[in-house]
């Protein structure tokens, strides 16, 4: 069974010029196309990215996922129940934290906030309770445990909020940009407890949105771009890779090798275009070489050394999703990326 | 079945939440002024408008009528008010609404067992206004009627309506963005003048008798002041007229009526606001 599968899911966004909720802006289109035919498979046990700069359409397919928000056209079936016919079911099955979630009563503290919440899914409160105060040890809030929500930083309370995440014992965990404004060593915590969680039980599935191309890089099995409501490239992220360049770029710094390309050292070597710079300034050769087979590295390093040049840095440059999300859409992911 | 016993547990951890929230315990200057001070306060003022309007003492039984019918519909305010707003609250101020409505818990019975306590609350300040209006304002009370079968299923059916369209009132919350925060309240202060919790309902001015008339809570005050202070039900010879035995078939008629109404219109409300997404969306300014 899939964990999400979603067919030509499409919706829209009336302005509504005078409606009694929200804003009442004249200005810009009176239709937005937030989703446009999105087709989509989670399968169990995965952790899938959706990838995608603000505005792209990822909370609104989450909040369809999630039961908030029906499609204008389309369908989506959450472990097979239809979100639209069958929400209830969906709703048993899934939990969603959105990044910068504040969500939770100050005059709480911190384990009644997370003991009302389980009690929301019907979790026994015997069994819960260890669990919570595992949870907060393991995210670093265990002192807070007994703090009221109103004495907590707003990374606290956003921890606490993924921390419900994983005590609901979701089959599907929604993630909304769940590391949004975390510091760097929440946001790896929040990393490593998905991967951690997700692994723990085979039926378990992740969804996750971001637009921090590192964060699906490392998290995700399989990621698919979102980009003005259309689904995009749709793979593991090494094959997205592949597929701006299915050869590898090294940058590889010498101390100055005679001639402006090293004497010709790394001339005719198979499968190897190398570019070479000398800057006589600083007494270094910069060269710059493509490979169709990373094999080939191990020659270019026989060769310079046989010629007694010495190698002063060498990395290997393989493109980021963020060059492949260019490729695809001529356009970058936004900040942070 | 299983449909009902999850409504029921969702309603005993939204009251345990409505309980902790709304009520601070720790604080027991807050917990007097809200049980015992405020209501008091308010129909003290009450009191010494009809004093220097009529000069007549407590005896009067146009006093009691005015003192009884506004200690009960300190709690039908109270109710419609606390109700729909767990809506605003839990969306714009704590922002709880979206965990709420993705999980398997019914919203209707989750917002009326959040708002559970101040209805609770209500009517301990209910029973303070008259305890202290039959102790120390000489209001001929008879305690013995609180236990007849009229005040008791009277006062039961009543609070069931009222909690009936307070979900409707929330479900209207659902769909309206936070300026409309007053509707529970005025929807209570327009009832306050219809349903003879001041004036007897022949008094009321431009026909408003005859809006009064399709009230269930016109019906219900009627219901409690009977037994407590049978003086002041004659105020109003219509409602005299009506038997206890009527006036419990209205309020079946009317709790059944406004509970399904009210809670159709919340499933309205609900579906409109999940179709249009503004389920959690916080009010922006
Ligand atoms: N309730 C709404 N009413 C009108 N437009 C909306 C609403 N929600 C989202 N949109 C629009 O839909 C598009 C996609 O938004 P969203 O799904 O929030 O993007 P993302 O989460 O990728 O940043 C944006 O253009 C946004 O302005
Ligand atoms: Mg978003």
């Amino acid at each position: 069974m899939h964990a999400i599968e979603t067919e030509g899911l499409r919706r829209v966004f009336r302005r509504r010029r005078r409606g009694l909720f929200g804003s009442r802006e004249d200005e810009g289109p009176a239709e937005v196309v937030a989703l446009e035919g999105a087709d989509l498979v989670v399968s169990e046990g995965e952790t899938f990215g959706l990838l995608g700069p603000n505005g792209a359409g990822k909370t609104t397919l989450i909040k369809i996922l999630a039961t908030l928000l029906t499609p204008s056209t389309g369908r989506a079936r959450v472990r097979g129940f239809d979100v639209e016919s069958q929400p209830l079911e969906v709703r048993r099955r899934i939990a969603l934290v959105s990044g910068g979630e504040q969500a939770g009563y100050g005059i709480l503290t911190v384990r009644e906030q997370l003991w009302v919440y389980t009690q929301f899914h019907g979790l026994p409160t015997r069994e819960v309770m260890p669990r919570i105060d595992a949870a907060l040890e393991r995210f670093g809030l265990a002192d807070r445990a007994r703090s009221k929500l109103s004495k907590l930083s707003t990374g606290e309370r956003q921890k606490m909020n993924v921390i419900r995440g994983f005590l609901l014992q979701p089959e599907v965990l929604i993630l909304d940009e769940p590391t949004l404004g975390l510091d760097v060593s929440a946001a790896r915590a929040v990393r490593v407890a998905v991967r951690e969680w997700v692994r723990e039980a085979p039926a378990r599935s992740v969804l996750l949105t971001t637009h921090y191309m590192t964060e699906a890089d490392e998290l995700c099995d399989r990621v698919a771009f979102i980009h003005k409501g259309r689904l995009l490239a749709c793979d593991t992220p090494d094959a997205l890779k592949r597929r701006v360049s299915d050869r590898t770029t090294y940058r590889l710094e010498t101390d100055a090798a005679g001639g402006p390309s090293g004497d010709g050292l790394l001339d005719g070597i198979p499968g190897v275009a190398a570019t070479a710079s000398t800057d006589p300034a600083a007494g270094r050769t910069r060269y710059v070489l493509s490979l169709a087979d990373e094999g080939a590295i191990g020659e270019v390093v026989s060769r310079l050394s046989a010629g007694g040049v010495r190698i002063r840095s060498l990395r290997s440059e393989r493109p980021t999703l963020e060059d492949v999300f260019l490729a695809a859409t001529g356009e970058g992911l936004g900040d942070g990326a | 079945m299983i449909g009902v016993a999850r409504a029921a547990r969702s309603f005993r951890s939204a009251a345990w939440l409505g309980w902790s929230v709304d009520t601070n315990w720790a604080d027991p200057v807050t917990i007097g002024t809200l049980l015992v001070v405020r209501p008091l306060a308010a129909t003290m003022l009450l009191v010494l408008i009809f004093e220097v309007a009529r000069g007549t003492g407590s005896a009067d039984p146009r006093f009691a009528h005015l003192y009884v019918g506004t200690a009960f519909y300190t709690i039908l305010g109270a109710t419609l008010h606390a109700i729909s707003f767990v809506v605003m609250d839990d969306r714009e101020r704590y922002e709880t609404i979206r965990v709420v409505a993705t999980s398997p818990v019914p919203l209707a019975a989750y917002v009326a067992g959040r708002g559970l306590s101040s209805l609770v609350n209500s009517c301990v300040g209910a029973g303070v206004i008259l305890a202290f209006g039959s102790l120390a304002l000489g209001l001929p009370l008879r305690p013995a009627g609180l236990l007849s079968p009229l005040f008791l299923a009277g006062f039961g059916l009543g609070v069931a309506s009222a909690v009936g369209l307070a979900i409707g009132l929330a479900g209207v919350h659902l769909v309206t963005a936070r300026h409309h925060y007053l509707l529970g309240e005025s929807v209570a202060g327009v009832l306050y003048l219809l349903s003879g919790a001041i004036f007897p309902i022949e008094a009321l001015p431009f026909g408003a008798d005859r809006l009064a008339r399709l009230l269930p809570f016109t019906y219900w005050l009627e219901a409690l002041r009977r037994p407590l202070v049978p003086e002041a039900s004659a105020c109003s010879p219509t409602l005299a007229a009506i038997s206890d035995a009527t006036l419990l078939a209205i309020l079946a008629v009317s709790s059944a009526a406004l509970g399904a109404g009210g809670l159709a219109l919340f499933r309205a409300c609900e579906r409109s606001a999940r179709r249009r997404g503004i389920l959690d969306a916080r009010t922006d300014h």
